[in-house]
């Protein structure tokens, strides 16, 4: 996949490309969803997401250079979200969710997941400003390097080290207020 | 807080992720979509997509008054070309697949012996391979602004599922392209002797490369390898360089 692989192979092979990718896909869809659930916080549009990552991911196969495989799917998930909260859609979405969780009455099972320990802690984290809750994604749930972070947001580290501290007070606040 | 940061990721897989995974019907969506994807474009709408391209192509013919032959080189009628002076390549037997801006030309895929037949300069293939595996092809590419830059593209694929998600690719250059770069930009992991010439090694996440230049001919072998690693990708790989002599 060098930059001078032959963009006809894919075209002529389409068979043997799609299995390629029926592969790549079976092994990264679930950290592709669970980055896209991260930023969008709605499964729906997570699987939105992951599927648009995918399509990119197969249109622009030839332009993947081969650092790192993962990285690569992980920048164009980044940048899909991004795009997605700047949309008309998202932002009707988000609304109406608002409106539907305002006045749903929560099960009983739900309020027994609500005490869960381990709920808590991932809606706080979940709950975080998007600026915010990427860097404690990618760092606690990804296990990322500030410096992989920083490479992957295209972001400059001292920026990242802001935010990461940033995203850590907020984060203790947010622990104490549900009492965990 | 350093206990509930560090017990993130579990807390997490084990509530919001716990059964949240890709919907197998969106998978399914994403198969779908991309088989219509590249090769069943009309040619009405593969033109469109080239207008831009082709709108400079119709001024260049009409100010410089070379459209028959203009026309001919683009179309790829086989039929009417013949091996040029100085080429490196016998197009009249290739089929052009399509041409990328006015850089390359990209032509159907062939057999790794027709390849060889048609491509004037000699080069090697690997003897081994650490599968067994499908019918090879190879891509050749040729650049517009020098007839003479060709490239072969060779992609070996496992011929059964059962031996993994991996193949090895094979670029081919007659001219300096990646492995000059790599070496210029000390881009590697670590540099061995392979056959008589310095080859470059480079290790990543699904794929292992090696980079060398002999007889003027540059080479750059990747090893793909997506799930069930052997570890021994990089022993591999250098088994399948050193049997191209």
């Amino acid at each position: 996949m060098g930059y001078n692989r032959s963009e006809a192979n894919g075209l002529q092979h389409i068979s043997s490309k799609e299995e390629q990718f029926e592969q790549i896909m079976e092994i990264y869809s679930t950290d592709i969803f669970r980055l896209a659930y991260s930023y969008v916080k709605n499964k729906s549009q997570a699987d939105d997401v992951t599927q648009a990552v995918f399509i990119k991911c197969f249109t622009k196969f030839e332009q993947f250079r081969g650092k790192n495989f993962k990285s690569w799917l992980y920048q164009i998930t980044v940048n899909i979200c991004k795009d997605y909260f700047r949309s008309w859609h998202y932002r009707q979405t988000i609304i109406s969710d608002s409106l539907i969780t305002f006045f749903k009455e929560k099960s009983a099972e739900e309020v027994l997941l609500e005490r869960d320990e381990n709920k808590q802690i991932s809606d706080a984290v979940l709950d975080l400003p998007v600026k915010y809750r990427e860097i404690i994604f990618l760092h606690y749930f990804e296990e990322l390097s500030l410096i992989e972070i920083s490479n992957l947001l295209e972001l400059n580290l001292n920026t990242i080290k802001t935010r990461h501290k940033r995203a850590k007070d907020l984060l203790k606040n947010a622990f104490m207020e549900r009492g965990i | 807080m350093e206990n509930r940061l560090t017990k993130i990721r579990e807390a997490m897989l084990e509530s919001t992720f716990k059964d949240a995974k890709f919907s197998e019907e969106r998978k399914r969506e994403v198969m779908d979509s991309i088989s219509i994807l590249p090769n069943k474009v009309s040619p009405f709408k593969r033109f469109s997509l080239l207008k831009p391209v082709m709108n400079i192509a119709i001024c260049t013919v009409l100010l410089g008054g070379t459209s028959f032959f203009i026309f001919q080189e683009l179309s790829g009628d086989s039929s009417q070309t013949t091996i040029r002076s100085g080429d490196q390549i016998d197009v009249s037997q290739l089929k052009l697949e399509h041409t990328v801006g006015n850089e390359r030309k990209i032509f159907s895929p062939v057999s790794i012996e027709k390849a060889k037949e048609v491509v004037l300069f000699n080069y090697n293939l690997p003897y081994y391979l650490p599968f067994s595996k499908k019918e090879p092809v190879a891509t050749i590419t040729e650049w517009f602004e020098d007839k003479n830059k060709i490239s072969v593209d060779v992609k070996y694929i496992p011929d059964t599922t059962d031996q993994g998600a991996r193949y090895v690719e094979l670029t081919i250059s007659n001219f300096p392209n990646n492995v000059n770069s790599i070496i210029k930009k000390h881009d590697y992991h670590q540099e061995v002797s392979l056959n008589g010439n310095n080859a470059y090694l480079t290790k990543n996440e699904n794929v292992d490369m090696i980079s060398w230049i002999d007889n003027g001919i540059e080479y750059d072998l990747r090893y793909y390898s997506f799930k069930n690693k052997s570890g021994e990708e990089s022993e591999e790989l250098l088994k399948i360089a050193k049997s191209m002599k």
